[in-house]
């Protein structure tokens, strides 16, 4: 195992945070949110009465069963036709278009790369930044690394930086959170507009001339750009494959139809004061960025799409798309709880319209996760012990209305999502994976495996950050 | 700019110019908005589609009204049946999707679903009749587009549009709650879909042949014939233009949705019958009675190809006339020597021949012809109205031969106008006498077949005049539109569709006042064959008619 002894001096490294500074490093959005929402008592209420339910279903099973059942059916239902809309709406339209040319001089552009134990990466990630078609006298890269991450301090120092970069050392705090790191970056951020990349990432190079363009010719409303992601490792496994398929559909169908975006990781384009305004990334929710675009909108504010990819890297093995999955279970989660302390104000900020899409997006995409376990397993348990007590049993439990709308739901709602899957793949270009999307149910019940790690994760260690490995594909360490 | 303008007539530069609309000017008079209104129709008056569709919309209407005023909506008792089974998924004993059953495919009685509830319109039969309707005013209109698309002119899409149309046989079936035009208006559509995909590619359109041939699968076993054969065109045509893994993918995206409805029909069979093949092995599946046939007045199409063909293809002849057959036949082979795009495409309408051939020569179903008769068999018209299946392949044929000659004859625009409505004069003068006299092909099997729908009329006016009520036991297989005709309240019948108090009733027949057999019936009887040995002692005969039989218990 290597040893790191004296860390040599890095040579573009900013000074230390001024005071002002402190309050994005120690509070960032913390002061409104996932520390203080899960500590509060609407959570704690929420738990209880999820605990309420559990003891009465054990205890008077069958009654409080069917007026469960009905309600998991009603939000299957009503979950699944606002997606399948928002999905349809999605396909209709090419988002993000620019029809203009940048502005001329192009504003200052801030890039943060928040950097955890990427050491491996860090050549390549340079080489992939540097390959930014903008002015390097109107960019600034900033490397964020936190101070204890001795490995990638002592690469960085290692490394000859072009001028556009700088590295920002997070100093040493709780939570070790990307999003605090990101409260770091964001203080010492000069641009107009500031970007966030992952280390893996590599966007095409006029993104930031398109975000910049896109920006001038939009609404002053719109203070936030989310590029398309996309998947270079795309043939590295069955699971990358899958992968692919749903950030495809996910970026390109449904981002698209929804009135209230849920950031998705990287490559959000922000407008810098706008964000400071906002108070920057919260750094105890793990999916910030999910937080971040709810908060956008309701703060009246809103979220546009850009039309240009960033290819980032899939995780290849289960294991590790597991853990990821958690996380991003587990922040949605966060981001859930915490927008619901006051579900009333939250309703008022957001309108009825961006509420449900909140409610269906965020809130119950993550029930259905959570649930899907259940009814499958009640779904194959009655199909083995039709005829006997227990199939009896379990069809007790399903008056005809409730019957017939899980049947439609299980049926037809599957059917349906692994048909758009399937045209998803053919009309963006990927037809050699169409065939994968038959595989859309075992990855499911992969993602529900994860959202149950992410909920018992968010019990043990409410923010504790699962980190991914990046460069494990041969494509994320070659330029 | 100059050469785009263009100069206004004298009359319109000395006319006064029109008055500004200002601000507070008020509304718009009504005269304005009458102006309005009537341009508006002249402007949707002039597209073909609409000129069609109010065609074949006033057809439509005029048959049923012709059709009902001579009391011939429900000759088939198979008329009945289907929207008894409609009736029943939502208004019996035991209402739900299982009423659908097996032997029938279910798409047709869903449509009348939101109609059955309504009981004048089941009673006479409008509940059944107006799916079928609009289906007839949809295949017209795609016809119309289909003609267009495959000749390129609105010549050839009227011409095809009025073959279909004013035939006499679908003119009738239309008006009925028979199956037959619904699946001819998806074989239309799925056609279209598929000619305009072979030209274009649009997905978009691939998914629409992909639903078309869905509901198809879900309407008629034939419909999984044109599936089967779209499917194939579809991975022929794109492996030939782009290789393995386009054609895997299109494959995928027609496939999964196209065959969507028979995955579902079998797992609806597993689900609910506990047999993914039920609708091919069961009681009242073709297979079944098609053996019932055979033992019963023997199969001769069984195992012999050429009377398969023969049968199928005369009884084409007799559904839309030896002459139009000819010319159908030779604008195939124009259609086939010639060079374009569509023609792959467009022979998926021949798909239903091959199965109905097929489909005889497996003896799992029955056809006959009066032309075609064994030695000492009575000619008979059974099943003849299954020709009628390959209506939109005359029609579109016949339409690439006419526009075909009028295209060699260089005939202008005028003189096409004139051979099409000759055409569609001797169409007319072909299908007016046939409807108004009754003797359209599709009449013949009801009216002089032999499931004559009388002796179900006599069995449901006898139970209205004596088992008003009083429960009856009674099977939907033979019994149907006697169920229909009796015009007593749905609880009072107890059916092989209530599966608990239906077997309570064949082991307990004392709970039934009435039962209603037919030991020897062309479908499965339940009741006949399910009762407990004795059950007659407790019972007497009280009527019978054909070979229907009328019990009352014995007080």
């Amino acid at each position: 195992m290597q040893t790191f002894g004296e860390l040599p001096a890095i040579t573009q490294a900013l000074p230390a945070v001024q005071d002002d500074g402190q309050r994005w490093t120690r509070w960032g959005a913390a002061e409104h949110g996932a520390k203080e929402g899960m500590g509060s008592m609407a959570t704690a209420l929420l738990f209880l009465g999820a605990a309420l339910l559990l003891a009465f279903t054990l205890l008077v099973p069958q009654a409080i069963v069917i007026v469960e059942l009905a309600l998991i059916t009603l939000v299957y239902l009503l979950a699944g036709g606002q997606k399948l809309a928002s999905l349809i709406r999605g396909m209709q339209v090419v988002p993000g278009q620019v029809t203009a040319d940048p502005p001329d001089p192009l504003p200052f552009y801030s890039v943060l790369v928040p950097l955890h134990h990427e050491q491996a990466i860090l050549p390549v990630l340079v080489k992939r930044l540097s390959a930014l078609d903008y002015p390097v006298d109107r960019l600034e890269i900033l490397l964020l690394v936190e101070e204890d991450d001795r490995e990638t301090r002592w690469a960085l120092g290692n490394i000859d930086l072009p001028d556009q970069f700088h590295v920002v050392v997070a100093p040493a705090g709780k939570p070790t959170t990307k999003p605090r790191a990101l409260n770091v970056g964001l203080a010492h951020a000069l641009g107009v507009y500031c970007v966030v990349y992952d280390a893996e990432d590599r966007p095409e190079p006029d993104q930031l001339k398109k975000a910049v363009a896109r920006f001038a010719q939009a609404d002053s409303k719109v203070v936030c750009l989310q590029a398309r992601l996309g998947i270079y490792n795309t043939d590295q496994s069955w699971l990358t494959r899958l992968f692919s398929l749903d950030y495809l559909i996910w970026f390109h169908a449904l981002l698209p139809g929804l009135d209230l975006v849920p950031l998705g990781g990287t490559s959000n384009h922000v407008r810098t004061r706008a964000l400071r305004q906002l108070g920057g990334w919260d750094p105890y929710n793990v999916t910030e960025d999910a937080d971040l675009g709810v908060r956008i909108a309701r703060a009246g504010l809103s979220i546009g799409l850009l039309d240009s990819t960033t290819w980032e890297e899939a995780v290849p093995s289960p294991l590790a798309w597991l853990r990821q999955r958690s996380r991003w279970v587990k922040g949605y989660l966060q981001t859930y709880l915490v927008h619901m302390r006051n579900p009333l104000k939250t309703l008022k900020d957001l309108g009825i319209g961006q509420f449900v899409t909140f409610q269906g997006a965020i809130g119950a995409s993550m029930l259905t996760l959570l649930i899907n376990p259940l009814m499958w397993a009640l779904t194959i348990t009655y199909f083995i012990a039709k005829g006997t007590s227990t199939g009896a049993g379990i069809e007790a439990l399903f008056p005809t209305p409730v019957y017939y709308g899980a049947l439609l739901c299980l049926v037809i709602g599957n059917f349906l999502y692994v048909y758009l899957l399937v045209y998803t793949a053919i009309r963006y270009g990927m037809e050699r994976l169409a065939h994968y999307a038959l595989l859309g149910p075992l990855y499911w019940a992969l993602m529900s495996v994860g959202a149950w790690m992410g909920l018992i994760d968010l019990i043990i260690h409410p923010h504790r950050w699962a980190l991914t490995r990046h460069g494990v594909s041969p494509e994320a360490v070659s330029a | 700019l100059t050469t785009l303008y263009v100069e206004p007539p004298s009359e319109a530069r000395d006319a006064p110019p029109p008055q500004p609309l200002t601000p507070g000017s008020g509304r718009p008079s009504s005269e304005l908005k009458e102006v309005v209104i009537r341009h508006r129709i002249q402007r949707w008056i002039r597209i073909p589609e609409v000129q069609v569709g109010l065609v074949a919309a006033l057809l439509s209407i005029a048959a049923f009204a012709y059709y009902a005023h001579a009391g011939l909506l429900f000759a088939y008792p198979d008329a009945v049946s289907h929207f008894m089974i409609a009736r029943r998924v939502s208004v019996s004993r035991t209402p739900g999707l299982a009423q659908f059953g097996t032997s029938w495919l279910p798409l047709t009685h869903a449509l009348m679903l939101p109609l059955v509830w309504v009981d004048v319109l089941w009673r006479d039969g409008l509940a059944g009749s107006l799916p079928s309707m609009v289906a007839y005013v949809v295949a017209g209109i795609y016809m119309f587009r289909l003609g267009k698309l495959v000749l390129k002119s609105d010549v050839g899409g009227y011409l095809a549009a009025l073959a279909l149309a004013l035939n006499p046989s679908l003119i009738y079936l239309q008006a009925t709650a028979m199956s037959e035009t619904d699946l001819i208006t998806c074989t239309v559509i799925l056609t279209f879909y598929l000619v305009r995909w072979t030209q274009d590619e649009s997905w978009s359109d691939l998914i629409k042949c992909a639903a078309a041939c869905c509901a198809a699968t879900l309407i008629r076993y034939d419909g999984w014939a044109l599936t089967a054969a779209a499917a194939i065109v579809v991975m022929y045509t794109t492996y030939r233009r782009h290789g393995w893994i386009r054609a895997r993918a299109a494959a995928l995206l027609f496939g999964l949705l196209g065959f969507a409805g028979c995955v579902g029909w079998s797992v609806y069979n597993q689900v609910f019958f506990n047999s993914a093949l039920g609708f091919l092995t069961g009681p009242y599946s073709v297979r079944h009675q098609g053996q019932h046939l055979e033992t019963e007045f023997g199969l001769a199409t069984h195992y012999n190809l050429l009377l398969s063909t023969h049968s199928y293809a005369q009884a084409v002849v007799d559904n839309v006339g030896l002459l139009v057959v000819v010319a159908a036949g030779a604008g195939l082979v124009i259609h086939l020597v010639g060079r374009s795009r569509t023609r792959l495409a467009t022979c998926v309408l021949l798909a239903p021949f091959a199965f109905n051939v097929l489909s005889l020569y497996l003896g799992i179903n029955v056809l006959r012809t009066p032309e075609i008769t064994g030695p000492g068999q009575t000619p008979t018209y059974a099943n003849g109205r299954y020709a009628l299946e390959m209506l939109p392949a005359v029609a579109l044929f016949l339409a690439i031969a006419l526009t075909r000659l009028l295209h060699s004859a260089r005939a202008r625009l005028r003189t096409q106008v004139a051979v099409a409505s000759i055409a569609t004069g001797l169409l007319l003068v072909f299908a007016i006498p046939q409807v108004l006299q009754n003797s359209s092909y599709a009449l013949q099997d009801p009216l002089h077949g032999q499931s004559p729908i009388e002796s179900e009329v006599q069995v449901g006016t006898y139970l209205h005049q004596h088992a008003a009520g009083q429960s009856i036991l009674i099977s939907y297989s033979p019994f149907a539109p006697a169920i229909f005709f009796a015009n007593l309240p749905d609880h009072a019948f107890v059916t092989d569709n209530d599966t608990v108090p239906f077997h309570t009733a064949l082991t307990h027949p004392n709970s039934v006042e009435w039962i209603v057999v037919d030991p020897q019936s062309d479908s499965y009887d339940p009741v006949w064959s399910g009762l407990q040995p004795g059950w007659q002692q407790r019972f007497v005969l009280v009527a019978t008619y054909a070979t229907a039989r009328i019990y009352q218990r014995i007080t």
